[in-house]
């Protein structure tokens, strides 16, 4: 009997563990996207674009697939104006690889001016200024997600100029 | 006995009412993520990673306007759209509605840096009016921005700092509305009418000390936006005629036979512009298209 009752114990103990496990994910999660909420990543990504003026951005959004994947922002400047380019992955939902590029991916002869693999691995707001180049080219290198978990994110990219 | 109901059943029933909870929010916040329209489009390339993407970030009318500004743009009276006709410009569809507030919002950054209060206002007034037929109407209700350009109007980075503060509320309800697809519209619009400020005034200063290669790398944007309007799935009339005004200047400028000596290909990354020099006649052919396009759209309704 008292053998019974510890197993019913040690059962609704594990259940009430798998349950508070799955709250705190669930917690977690609906944290992450409401800081994920499109408006609060922007104004966040604004903060870092001080004493800049802000000028546009974009935001990107990411469906993890079996295969590692690519995405690419041209940007376009007026030559002679100071800009910073903000980039922020906090919501990307994996770590994504940033570099900048002075000419588009079909373009040979074309060079590396940034690559976020030189940041400390944690980083995950980019920022790049410039000036004298016409255009930009940005790349997202997105990693693959094998979980089959349909996972999504989203990278914002803003603008500014002096 | 109260405590161990408690810990029994209450305890796992809120973590259940919690988790249910949460995961509402997280769907709802999912969802509106998952509703942003993105305007990219598939450019289909060498590369062996999939999805392929290219999209693009075009410069905001209001840094298009600063930077004319500080090349020396100077302020012409009666070189934009007269306020007094703005209803005829609200009747079209959100294309156009939308089009037609680029310009007005163009004109209106040109009267602020230009430090003409009155002018100022009145294309705010006419924004708003343009903006409440696209859902825009927030951002052009805000009375303390009349306030704010009156005090300010004579100081040139106040000014800057509104322009791109109305810049940043556009896109923000353009983000809650799931709207941002209808942005390179209004640059359109906005592109043509600074190119169009700044050819006049190319023509009516007598020193002609304006800097008119800013209209250069201006007609070098035109690539992307075109590229952007395209990626826009509709086949609205409207839009289409924007898209082709926009390529035939852009066309234009590439025939010019200096543009052919320097610029191979349309090739432009490593193209020196301070190089360029048009012969008056390229230069009269060039503002001559682009007055011809801007006037059809101010006069045609």
């Amino acid at each position: 009997m008292s053998q019974k009752n510890n197993s019913m114990k040690s059962s609704s103990f594990n259940f009430k563990t798998k349950l508070l496990i799955v709250s705190l994910g669930f917690i977690m999660l609906s944290f992450q996207q409401e800081n994920c909420d499109p408006m609060k990543l922007k104004k966040e990504t604004q903060k870092e674009l001080s004493p800049y003026k802000y000028d546009s951005s974009k935001l990107t959004k990411i469906t993890y697939k079996n295969q590692p994947q690519f995405k690419e922002v041209e940007a376009d400047l007026f030559i002679g104006e100071k800009y910073r380019i903000v980039i922020n992955t906090t919501c990307a939902g994996k770590p994504i690889v940033v570099n900048i590029y002075n000419k588009d991916k079909e373009h040979s002869k074309r060079k590396l001016l940034y690559s976020s693999t030189q940041e400390p691995p944690d980083k995950k707001i980019f920022i790049y200024e410039c000036s004298w180049t016409k255009r930009l080219y940005i790349n997202y290198e997105i990693p693959a997600d094998s979980s089959n978990s349909n996972l999504t994110g989203s990278i914002l990219l803003m603008v500014g100029y002096k | 006995m109260k405590k161990c109901f408690l810990s029994q059943f209450a305890k796992p029933i809120i973590l259940v009412i919690i988790s249910v909870l949460f995961s509402c929010t997280s769907n709802d916040a999912d969802k509106e993520i998952n509703n942003i329209k993105d305007t990219t489009f598939v450019n289909h390339s060498k590369d062996t990673k999939i999805n392929d993407e290219t999209s693009y970030v075009l410069p905001s009318p209001a840094q298009v306007a600063i930077i004319y500004k500080k090349s020396g743009l100077k302020y012409y009276e009666g070189l934009t759209i007269s306020t007094n006709d703005i209803q005829k410009y609200a009747n079209g569809n959100e294309y156009s509605s939308t089009f037609y507030l680029g310009m007005f919002t163009a004109d209106m950054a040109y009267c602020m840096l230009n430090q003409q209060a009155e002018n100022s206002k009145k294309y705010y007034k006419a924004s708003k009016i343009l903006a409440e037929k696209i859902g825009l109407i927030q951002v052009f209700s805000n009375k303390s921005i009349i306030e704010r350009i009156d005090r300010n109007i004579l100081k040139q980075d106040s000014i800057i700092t509104i322009l791109s503060n109305i810049q940043s509320d556009i896109e923000d309800i353009l983000m809650q509305e799931h709207k941002e697809y209808i942005s390179p519209i209004a640059f359109s619009g906005a592109w043509i009418e600074s190119i169009y400020l700044a050819a006049s005034v190319y023509e009516k200063s007598d020193k002609k000390d304006i800097n008119y290669n800013l209209m250069f790398e201006q007609i070098l944007i035109a690539r992307n936006l075109i590229k952007s309007l395209n990626s826009i799935d509709t086949k609205d009339e409207f839009l289409n005629q924007v898209i082709n005004d926009i390529q035939s200047i852009y066309d234009v400028f590439f025939e010019l036979n200096s543009v052919k000596e320097l610029v191979k290909d349309k090739e432009i990354e490593d193209v020196d512009l301070s190089k360029l020099s048009l012969t008056s006649s390229e230069i009269k052919t060039l503002i001559d298209k682009i007055k011809n396009i801007r006037n059809n759209y101010v006069s045609k309704k």
